[in-house]
């Protein structure tokens, strides 16, 4: 074996050691041995081919590009064909003619003036010191004597400036080729001393072509499924590809087929991202969770899952928004399936989702549970797609507010408005908890820790009350259900004595104005008194919390042939109001006796002044600390107050 | 050691016993695939199937009787080389005596970084664990020489992530055109740091995560575990065999759980004076139990995130507290558990980062509670350069 013993030059010359016996990865069996043989460099192998053809070669070249597009192959082969004896007219574009007593040796690793160096690993001054003494001494039986230095990119910089003299003026028989993958960590100084070469990506098709060349020669059949994946895999690097290929090979065995192939590189379907979106459409958490347990027990790596979500997001959209497939990378069938998905999907939600999905991958990186970053992902995915609903949630905000009729503002108690408004499905469970919490808190002195193993030992209860969370210590409105969301809904927007209320009064009116007037000795208001529990019950049975209203509220005059009810404040009064038909009836009934119309009035001596006179503002952040939804509303969407 | 030493990555011994059969052998290769799932393992019976003379063991793996396999099982062949990243100027024999005991178990945890001191778990050391330019320089030059005796030389770089840049790009040209006959295997647990250029260069062969079904199978038949401990452990260890062991070394884990959930627990409290103790007990735990400790309130705060998408059918990894979790979920549906994890992980970052362990807790206690309330905060804490703290 002629190897060196130092890794000073640690060039091992392509097919120095080549034996029937050994196997050799492909990238390297496959290596280019000239310009043609290169793959997606024509712009470099011309240039190079015609510099040498018209004797205008540079004295120093700096190849740069991404890894694994052949940056070295091309050194390689510029520095056989410049030292390559025969005669220029015989070479087709200059290209080495591998025949010659000059190719032959540099093949064979043992040509005295192709000097291979590895930068990276002799980057010090001293190095280059000792390059510059041999530079001296001119090449033995050859044209040039050619230095290839790779990696260049690793070299200090006090080497790097120890080159430029040499570099800039090298005796006429040196041509300096140096190769990077990072031409911003070289000096501006030696930029500007060489002729540069950006070297190009390589294109799937170019991939796929070189690919299926190789098959042929080693006998290996594959089908175009596999070739396009593992060029795709290979994004834009010829030698990652064949390392793929080789690895596909030793992994599947032959023939290579698409399907054993995605599982052998943990590839995940498409079938699986389609099934991700829909279960998100669908909300469905549980069936996301199973989901991923599915990916693990499948062995797919999470980072690549989340990279193909992304991607496919990526295809959703353009598909969205161009309302074809065509810059969709993938089969006809596929295509057609991400045009009809797309339809049902606005470009705000996909854009959205694709924030999460990338601000996944960027948190699995430093996850400590990446499996669990997965899963919130996706969760959140599923949380997410329900915002879709928002519009039609303003829409009916809207509505409301413009049309506040009778039926509209008493219709509905205030809880079942939640599951209109876009968040978790555990949240109207919450409002309810806190009402309870209302009303129970008073008596617990010590606040149970709610996921205890078991209930709070003795010892621990004799303590102060713990500073629990704001909405649960709320007197005010206990036994109110919280504050109606209506109101609510209306007073951020609008000044809170506005139309609505004026409209309500006039209903209001316009209810007793119907009732006819009559004698005020005619109305019995003992009886009514006496009957008030049984209509309380009557209003309770059918509605609760109008039933709870009017037991607070209590039948005090007449005045003027109508009752006058004393309620304990303005709200109050203006929903017991809405709903005075009822009573009427209810309490017809009770008299046996067509009742006497009620009028609602709030009672000055147990209630304060009204809410409304206070500063908007006040009013506000008071109603954000009694209330759950206004908090929800401000942390979920960021409502401000318009005044 | 034999090569069916491989707890569970069918999918890998396929490849190995592939490859080594088919006699496509790469002359690099990746292994890559979270701790404790086996690539040492996998690395070595790899290089012993490489040398075997028989290859008829199970699956054309090794046989495990012929000369050559049984010196490399002794961990005598001179042709398998193991590297570890080691922290400077640290003794050589400190470094072959971890090599030996990868021979001796391939899953014992051998790293220097979380395992300073093999005698005390707790130990804890400032030393960089690297992979030095002058280790590397002479890794290359070991690798010129011919095999002695079989007909690979195989070089197994144990975490080859741990190479830092520069000495990374010294490697390159090696790695892409090796003396003959010599097969590097690199393994690394994560392949987004290493550079592009290795990458290109190598074979990957991905480990995932073990089944908890395997590692109870492997406790049983190897570590002789009792059949519900070792279930128990495999659903703890979150896929690692090493974790695993780890576990079984640490009697109390059950405690170790009970105090992490208690943490969360008091947390949610905010009073001091029940909070303040548990954090002081955690504190003097030390910097890897710590470690530990996060990770278990990860888990149990990602069983919290089950139960709240899944329901009771939900698969539960601290089956035991599956009523201490219904009671959670039931009494904070409020909770917001991403925001919980996310504080956590910063935590756990933090304390990786030598951050003073009682204050990270203290913090952390605070951001838990909120997010168990539902007022979430954005970070853990609001560092430095962040514009708010700028302006103020």
């Amino acid at each position: 074996m002629a190897a060196e013993p130092s890794p000073s030059s640690s060039l091992f010359p392509v097919d120095a050691f080549e034996t029937e016996s050994t196997y050799r990865v492909t990238a390297r069996k496959y290596r280019p041995q000239t310009f043609g043989d290169m793959v997606g460099q024509d712009h470099v192998a011309r240039t190079l081919g015609n510099a040498i053809r018209l004797d205008r070669l540079a004295h120093a070249y700096l190849f740069s590009g991404p890894r694994g597009v052949g940056k070295t192959t091309a050194a390689r082969i510029l520095a056989k064909a410049v030292n390559c004896t025969t005669p220029l007219d015989e070479r087709e574009n200059a290209e080495p003619c591998r025949n010659c007593e000059s190719c032959k040796s540099f093949e064979a690793g043992r040509s005295m003036n192709i000097i291979e160096v590895d930068a990276a690993s002799n980057n010090k001054v001293e190095d280059i010191h000792e390059l510059r003494d041999t530079v001296r001494i001119p090449p033995q039986g050859a044209k040039k004597k050619i230095y290839i230095l790779d990696e260049i990119h690793m070299m200090s910089k006090g080497a790097f400036n120890a080159l430029l003299k040499t570099l800039e003026e090298p005796p006429p028989y040196v041509l300096f080729i140096f190769a990077t993958t990072e031409p911003h960590k070289v000096l501006p100084t030696i930029l500007s001393r060489t002729q540069r070469f950006d070297f190009r990506r390589i294109s799937v098709t170019e991939i796929i072509e070189r690919l299926r060349e190789i098959c042929k020669t080693e006998t290996i059949e594959a089908d175009d499924e596999s070739l396009l994946l593992l060029a795709r895999k290979a994004d834009g690097a010829l030698r990652d590809a064949f390392s793929l290929f080789d690895q596909s090979v030793s992994l599947c065995g032959t023939p290579l087929e698409g399907a054993a192939l995605r599982e052998a590189l943990g590839v995940v379907d498409t079938d699986l991202f389609f099934e991700v979106t829909d279960r998100a459409a669908a909300s469905d958490r549980a069936g996301l969770l199973k989901l991923v347990e599915r990916l693990m027990s499948r062995g797919y790596d999470l980072p690549e899952f989340l990279g193909g979500l992304a991607e496919h997001l990526r295809n959703l959209l353009v598909a969205r928004s161009t309302g074809k497939g065509d810059l969709v990378e993938a089969t006809e069938a596929i295509r057609a399936r991400y045009v009809e998905t797309a339809r049902d999907r606005s470009e705000s939600d996909l854009l959205h989702l694709l924030m999460l999905v990338e601000e996944a991958s960027r948190n699995i990186r430093t996850s400590k549970h990446p499996r669990l970053s997965v899963e919130l992902a996706l969760l959140k995915i599923a949380s997410l797609e329900t915002a879709t609903d928002l519009e039609q949630l303003i829409g009916k905000l809207n509505a409301i507010e413009s049309a506040p009729t009778q039926e509209q503002t008493t219709s509905e108690p205030p809880s079942s408005y939640s599951p209109e408004l876009p968040k978790k499905p555990e949240k109207p469970v919450r409002e309810i908890q806190v009402s309870k919490a209302e009303t129970t808190d008073a008596a617990s002195e010590d606040e149970p820790l709610p996921f205890s193993p078991e209930p709070p030992k003795p010892s621990s209860s004799v303590t102060e009350p713990l500073p629990s969370a704001p909405t649960t210590s709320s007197p005010a409105h206990s036994g109110l259900f919280g504050t109606p969301a209506l109101q609510i809904t209306r007073d951020p927007s609008g000044d809170g004595s506005g139309g609505p209320e004026a409209a309500l009064a006039v209903a209001g009116d316009v209810a007793v104005a119907i009732a006819s007037p009559g004698n005020d000795l005619d109305v019995p208001l003992g009886r009514i008194k006496t009957l008030w529990p049984d209509l309380v019950q009557t209003i309770k049975a059918d509605r609760i919390h109008v039933g709870t209203l009017l037991e607070m509220s209590e039948p005090t005059r007449v005045v003027r042939g109508s009752v006058e009810v004393a309620t304990p404040d303005d709200f109050s009064r203006k929903l017991l109001e809405s709903e005075v038909v009822k009573f009427s009836s209810a309490l017809s009934d009770l008299l046996e006796d067509k009742a006497p119309p009620l009028r609602f009035v709030v009672d000055s001596s147990s209630n304060g002044e009204p809410a409304k006179e206070v500063d908007p503002f006040e009013r506000f952040k008071q109603l954000r600390h009694e209330n759950p939804v206004i908090q929800a509303l401000f942390e979920k969407f960021g409502a401000e107050i318009v005044w | 050691m034999s090569a069916t030493f491989i707890i569970g990555q069918p999918r890998v011994q396929d490849a190995i016993a592939h490859a080594a059969s088919s006699g496509r052998v790469a002359q690099s290769y990746l292994f890559h695939g979270p701790d404790g799932t086996g690539k040492k393992a996998a690395a070595l019976a790899f290089a012993q199937t490489l040398l075997c003379e028989q290859k008829s063991g199970h699956d054309g793996l090794a046989c495990g009787k012929c000369l050559p396999c049984t010196k490399a099982q002794r961990g005598l062949h001179p042709d398998i080389h193991i590297y570890l990243p080691h922290p400077k100027d640290t003794n050589v024999s400190k470094i072959s005596e971890r090599i030996q005991r990868i021979f001796v178990n391939p899953y014992a945890q051998v790293d220097f970084k979380r395992r300073p001191s093999l005698d005390d778990a707790g130990k804890t050391s400032s030393g960089m664990v690297i992979y030095h330019a002058g280790y590397i320089e002479s890794i290359q030059r070991e690798f010129y020489h011919v095999p002695v005796e079989g007909t690979y030389s195989i070089g197994i770089l144990v975490d080859a992530d741990f190479i830092q840049t520069a000495t990374a790009n010294k490697f390159l040209k090696m790695l892409e055109e090796p003396p003959e006959r010599t097969i590097l295997i690199l393994t690394a647990e994560r392949t987004d740091t290493m550079l592009p250029t290795i990458l290109s260069r190598c074979q990957h062969v991905r480990f995932d995560p073990l089944m908890p079904i395997d590692i109870e199978q492997a406790l049983i038949e190897r570590e002789h575990v009792e059949a519900q401990r070792a279930s128990f452990v495999a659903r703890m260890a979150d896929g690692s065999f090493t974790a695993a062991l780890e576990l079984l070394d640490n009697e109390d884990i059950g405690e170790r759980r009970a105090l992490a959930i208690e943490y969360i627990r008091q947390s949610f409290s905010k009073h001091p004076d029940r909070v303040m103790p548990l954090i002081e007990q955690i504190s003097k735990l030390g910097r890897e139990p710590v470690k530990q400790l996060m990770g278990l309130m990860l888990s149990w705060v990602r069983d919290i995130v089950l139960f709240q998408a899944a329901g009771a059918a939900a698969s539960l990894i601290n089956v035991d507290q599956s009523e201490a979790i219904q009671k959670f979920v039931a009494g904070l549906p409020d909770a917001d558990s991403a925001s919980m994890v996310s504080h956590i992980e910063a935590a756990a970052q933090l304390i990786e980062r030598n951050s003073h362990v009682g204050l990270t807790l203290t913090v952390l206690s605070d951001a838990l509670s909120d997010s168990m309330r539902g007022n979430d905060r954005a970070q853990l804490f609001e560092s430095l350069d962040s514009p708010a703290v700028v302006m103020a």
